[in-house]
């Protein structure tokens, strides 16, 4: 079976499960509607994707660390397929923001003037003549103009301390909505070309977030990678196949449980030569199963400097109920009960003491892994 | 004969990536492209 991989970059869960093209793929599919990212920005959280496994532990944990991924240790979704034979095609926002290792082809299209309906559809035409030569292909596809839309309107206009930002959350969900409604028209032309040609029968269609945006919903973070709040930590994840249930979880699940995910319902064994993967198939999710899944994120919160850290500064563990956060930059600590105030607003550190213990237990777990 | 096919189809003007490693200017560079410096 082939496998074609559509990251829409920015894409916030509350747009998508209202999205006109959206939700007619969400029906047909296994939909994961709370997908917690790894990180709130693309670059750490493609390559967890890419691997399986927390930026903490491939050495992909901040906006400059792309070179630092142990590509040796950590085998990643391009490479298991590149050693199935795969042909291997990815057509991206930036050089950064995936692993490169594995690619036959990784191309960089021009965010400010291409058309990528038009590109991508023609990369799946071109994949789809490969496919008549007896060839199987990984096509990764990166939708890249909300981030295009929040870079010129929001990143270069004004910075995380901008009161005339946070002072118009309207004219920011605005702007927002504008840019994903043209996400949401991109992947309805994507989806209606798939599945109107020859390869969609044996072909995977995975399509993710990778992070939310801020529409100003907290002072100090203009759009992502500032701080672990829902509104950037949720993503989605959805699986198209005749062969694969349709059903939408609303369950947490982890960025890092697509790689296991698409290994297994492409029957690929696991490379024992390699570490681990942390995350863990869905599919006995998508057959029905109940399971509670804890998530780790991490940050990096560039306060007063205006570039990013080096090294993550905020750390997040996540389950359906509960979050804590960690913020090493100032050592302060946070608590939300999720179910009775989604928005984060209230810190119950101090009062929830036996939670929050419990919570960083877990935490150090995590990154004692 | 598949091969020159193969190249073929796959064959693409943009600016292609390479396995070079990047250095710390190469990141500040492509960081600023993206905005986030």
């Amino acid at each position: 079976m082939n496998l074609i991989f559509i990251t829409i970059d920015g894409a916030r869960v509350d747009r998508i499960v209202q999205g006109k093209n959206y939700c007619k793929l969400i029906e047909k599919s296994a939909f994961f509607q709370t997908t917690i990212t790894y990180a709130p920005f693309t670059i750490a959280a493609l390559h967890a994707v890419f691997s399986g496994t927390y930026g903490n532990h491939t050495g992909v944990n901040s906006y400059w660390s792309t070179p630092n991924f142990k590509k040796d240790k950590f085998k990643t979704l391009t490479n298991y397929l590149h050693d199935q034979d795969y042909f291997t095609y990815g057509d991206c926002i930036n050089k950064l923001v995936i692993p490169r290792i594995g690619f036959d082809k990784l191309v960089i299209h021009d965010e400010l003037h291409d058309d990528l309906i038009s590109r991508h559809i023609s990369l799946i035409d071109k994949m789809s003549e490969l496919n008549k030569q007896d060839k199987k292909f990984f096509l990764y596809l990166h939708y890249s103009n909300i981030h295009t839309g929040i870079m010129q309107e929001v990143l270069k206009k004004y910075d995380n301390f901008s009161d005339e930002y946070f002072k118009n959350k309207e004219k920011n969900e605005k702007l927002y909505d504008i840019l994903f409604n043209r996400a949401d028209d991109y992947l309805g032309k994507i989806f209606n070309h798939f599945e109107q040609s020859e390869i969609s029968n044996d072909t995977l269609l995975v399509v993710i977030s990778d992070h939310g945006i801020s529409i100003g919903e907290k002072f100090g973070e203009r759009a992502y990678g500032v701080f672990c709040y829902d509104y950037t930590l949720k993503s989605t994840a959805l699986f198209y196949h005749s062969s694969i249930p349709k059903i939408t979880v609303q369950n947490q699940i982890r960025s890092i449980d697509i790689l296991p995910t698409i290994l297994e319902i492409l029957s690929i064994p696991i490379d024992e030569n390699y570490e681990k993967f942390q995350g863990k198939s869905l599919l006995p999710i998508i057959k029905g199963n109940k399971e509670t899944r804890i998530a780790f994120s991490q940050s990096g919160n560039p306060l007063k400097t205006g570039k990013p850290p080096k090294e993550p500064n905020v750390n997040a563990i996540r389950t359906d109920d509960w979050k804590y956060i960690k913020n090493t930059h100032d050592d302060s600590e946070e608590l939300y009960n999720l179910k009775d105030d989604p928005n984060e607003e209230k810190n119950l550190i101090s009062i929830k003491k036996g939670k929050a213990d419990e919570m960083r237990s877990e935490m150090n777990r995590t990154l004692n892994w | 004969m598949r091969e020159n096919k193969l190249k073929k189809i796959i064959s693409n003007k943009k600016i292609s990536v390479t396995e070079n490693e990047l250095d710390s200017d190469e990141i500040e560079r492509e960081l600023k492209k993206l905005g986030y410096i």
